[in-house]
């Protein structure tokens, strides 16, 4: 590592410092020094080794597939199988409400690009690892490693995506489901600018993981655990919290209703499947702040129901830190038509680009001791 | 220790020569954390640790991953100075240990220096193990690709290398299958294949043609020797004094972490392989100084040169017969244990191998604590004048590394000796002698055996 100035051939033709020689061939000069302090990507330098990028990435795709029978399909199986029982556990018998949208088209289109993102992180978070004579052999960038990661996982998704395709055309033409629900407006190149912010989360989340599990082995067993957990934060088989009025709250919200009159928001999100529907539809985005206040002032509802309305709010404000909340839910609205919620989307962006920033000066911070620690 | 280089007793004129790598002061220190003792468990942290000395000590344990807590300062490099010129090879010599590794991976980046500075002019290529990224599953051809993008070639560059790389390999038949049905030595030869047709002015090579058959280790050195000799800067880490030789006219030595000697190639490697110990007939291995790899649950503790009647000997005539006799200590339990003794020359050439359990079926027990005491009898050294040296090792049946072993564990010397009883005393520059019995037919004669009729 060091400060390296591999410079580019080209730029660095004239430089007096490249040798003295006349040699028809240009000079680079590698300068190694010690490495302290934090400093970001070294764009150039990856962009040199994007051959290498490109061939890290084929092979992870080449040896996923490789002596396999079903080969290439397993990219497609995986999402279809989620598909299918989580129709069978939420659609049919938990009966989530999908604002009108058939369940298996409401969860496929979700699921493919959390799939994308969480075979990602955790092939990204453990590319170093698995592959130690590359930090320790060989001097090569080691951000392409975790990139390549998340490089092959892209490949797979772009499968997944042909065959979602197939699912939609075969949702307008061939199949009786009410797809009412579901329309092909102009946002669906949304598509596009959302997969960009799925990759940078992917790259931001995988690196770190990937430098972590380098210093501590913990994060080995970690992985797997937290794609899980993070699954079942983010909307991909259930609609955002912010969709929905809270649903969930129906009892509580009924209760709340019948004791007090200040409850006025309150009671609507309870009211909007039995009464009072009608003063709703304006509010809807003022409806998670105001919550607050309502929560506090609500002395008439019983205590307990209270207080677990107000964990309720919290868990909500909690699940909006999560960046794949605004990505998921958008890219599913583009999709099939539906109102993009450019508010959590926007903040999305935000913890992206943070995330994005920590996890490669962490990266870069603990690269000059990858080789001693691996 | 002061060190002994100077440009200019080198005949080099600074000005006309291009330097092409230029090493400044250069250290490398590895903090050793106590956390966990054992050898290799100190490698990496369990979080647990950090999140107990992250309680008592502030957050820059996080950010730096280093060891926090009772950290040890180890330096494997120490101030390293020296400069290589344009076209010239230079060999990197010591004992394991002495730091010649870590240099070679501080020079291509691999880790960084902790202090000092080094510049390389000109496109660096590294070849520290052979096939570094090989995948298993994947066939020679990708395979090449592979490798040779790590390697740091294009792949144009590749493709229009590829069929001489797979000439160089001669593995033709094979190139389009996985690399898993290679047998070991198909792999090296692929591996060094790739490597061999890197474009590159500065090479930098570590022990790695050591591995494969005899052939194809000439094969290498051919290579090797080409691309010293084409203007391209090498350096190589070797254990083999005879390629050194051969290769390098330079060389500098490492011990302990320190440059202590830089000059031609031939005294270097004189110097180096007198640091293993004077002419002693027996030597005490309790030492800790004495460097020695292995697992290390038994060890030799001491070892003799006898002659056959029993008395110790360091200097042995021609064709004198003589016993090696260890004194071997188990530290736990262990099982089919076997002895070996690599005999090599003052150049570092092995010439033979005496094969505990091949050759000489000898395998033994031991319980932890318990000693034993193994002679190999030589009745004869067919050797010819000059220094040779025993290294000796432990194994255990099927174990790939050694309990023990230590490199020239104890060297004795030749004398010369009138053993083929004409009063001629055999010239140098030969290593081995065989008894032979001889005759001759001239024309007439009715001697001659291979005369018919």
């Amino acid at each position: 590592m060091g400060d390296t100035l591999i410079e580019d051939p080209q730029t660095f033709l004239g430089n007096p410092q490249g040798g003295s020689e006349k040699s028809s061939r240009s000079e680079s000069v590698t300068t190694i020094c010690p490495r302290s302090g934090w400093k970001f990507i070294d764009l150039a330098e990856l962009w040199r080794y994007r051959e290498l990028l490109f061939f890290l990435t084929w092979r992870d795709v080449k040896i996923r597939y490789k002596q396999s029978m079903l080969g290439v399909l397993w990219a497609v199986i995986q999402p279809t199988m989620y598909m299918v029982v989580f129709t069978i556990v939420f659609g049919k018998m938990a009966k989530v409400p999908t604002d009108g949208i058939p369940y298996p088209l409401f969860s496929f289109s979700a699921l493919i690009l959390w799939n994308f993102f969480a075979v990602g992180i955790a092939h990204a978070g453990n590319s170093l690892v698995m592959s130690p004579q590359l930090v320790t052999k060989v001097y090569v960038p080691r951000l392409t490693i975790p990139f390549a990661s998340v490089g092959s996982a892209l490949f797979d998704f772009f499968i997944a995506f042909g065959v979602l395709i197939l699912v939609m055309v075969f949702y307008f033409n061939f199949s009786g489901a009410d797809v009412s629900g579901v329309a092909i407006r102009p946002t669906i190149f949304m598509v596009l600018p959302l997969l960009l912010l799925t990759i940078f989360a992917a790259l931001g989340v995988g690196t770190m993981l990937a430098a972590l599990n380098v210093a501590f082995r913990d994060f080995k067993h970690t992985i797997p655990f937290l794609v899980q957990l993070w699954m079942f934060a983010t909307p991909a088989i259930y609609m955002s919290l912010d969709e929905t009025k809270p649903v969930d709250n129906v009892s509580f919200a009924i209760t709340g209703g019948a004791g007090a009159e200040q409850l006025g928001i309150d009671s609507d999100s309870g009211a909007l499947e039995l009464k009072k529907s009608p003063d709703v539809s304006n509010t809807n985005e003022a409806a998670a702040t105001s919550t607050y206040s309502v929560d506090v002032t609500a002395t008439v509802a019983p205590q307990s129901e209270a207080k677990e309305f107000s964990i309720w709010v919290w868990i909500k404000d909690l699940l909006r830190l999560n960046p794949m909340n605004g990505i998921i839910s958008s890219f599913r609205a583009a999709l099939l038509g539906h109102p993009i919620p450019w508010h959590e989307l926007g903040f999305s962006a935000i913890l992206v680009t943070i995330g994005f920033v920590v996890g490669s000066l962490y990266f870069y911070r603990l690269e000059p001791s990858f080789a001693d620690i691996i | 220790m002061q060190i002994s280089f100077d440009a200019a007793s080198w005949g080099v004129n600074s000005d006309s020569m291009t330097k092409r790598i230029q090493v400044e002061n250069l250290s490398k220190c590895y903090r050793i954390g106590h956390v966990g003792s054992s050898e290799n468990g100190a490698k990496y942290r369990m979080l647990r640790d950090v999140l107990i000395d992250a309680i008592k000590a502030p957050i820059r344990n996080l950010r730096s991953g280093a060891a926090l807590g009772k950290v040890e300062e180890f330096w494997a490099l120490r101030d390293i100075n020296f400069e290589v010129n344009q076209g010239e090879a230079l060999a990197i010599v010591g004992r394991n240990g002495a730091g010649k590794s870590t240099l070679l991976k501080v020079l291509t980046q691999i880790t960084t220096p902790t202090r000092g500075q080094a510049t390389l002019h000109g496109r660096v290529g590294s070849l520290l193990e052979v096939g570094t990224g090989f995948h298993p599953e994947l066939t020679g051809r990708e395979n090449v690709f592979l490798n040779g993008s790590i390697l740091g070639m294009g792949r144009q560059e590749i493709k229009s290398q590829f069929d001489q790389i797979v000439d160089f390999a001669g593995i033709q038949r094979f190139i389009d299958t996985p690399v898993k049905r290679y047998s070991s030595g198909m792999k090296v030869r692929l591996g060094f294949a790739v490597a061999a047709h890197l474009d590159l002015e500065i090479l930098l090579v570590d022990e790695v043609l050591a591995v494969g058959d005899a052939e194809f280790q000439r094969k290498c050195m051919g290579k090797m020797d080409e691309v010293a000799h084409s203007g391209r800067t090498v350096l190589f880490v070797s254990h083999n004094m005879t390629a050194v030789q051969n290769l390098c006219p330079r060389a500098i030595l490492l011990e302990a972490g320190q440059l202590v000697m830089d000059g031609p190639s031939g005294s270097v490697v004189e110097r180096y392989l007198a640091s293993f110990g004077t002419l002693e007939s027996s030597r005490d291995l309790t030492d800790p100084t004495v460097p020695r790899t292995g697992t290390g649950e038994a060890r030799v503790e001491k070892i003799e040169l006898l002659s056959h009647k029993g008395d110790d000997l360091a200097a042995v005539p021609m064709g004198e017969g003589i016993r090696i006799r260890v004194k071997v200590r188990a530290k736990s339990d262990v099982r089919s244990v076997y002895a070996n003794f690599v005999l090599s020359d003052s150049r570092g050439d092995i010439i033979t191998v005496l094969h505990g359990n091949d050759s000489g079926d000898c395998r033994f027990d031991l319980n932890s604590g318990e000693e034993a005491t193994v002679e190999c009898m030589l009745p004869q050294m067919n050797l010819h004048p000059g220094m040779y040296a025993f290294n000796a090792s432990l194994r255990h049946k099927g174990a790939n590394e050694p309990l023990d072993r230590i490199e020239r564990a104890v060297s004795f010397e030749i004398l010369p000796a009138d053993v083929f009883g004409t009063g001629k005393i055999p010239t140098k520059a030969q290593k081995i002698f065989l008894v032979s019995e001889w005759s001759v037919a001239t024309a007439g004669s009715s001697k001659n055996p291979f005369r018919s009729g």
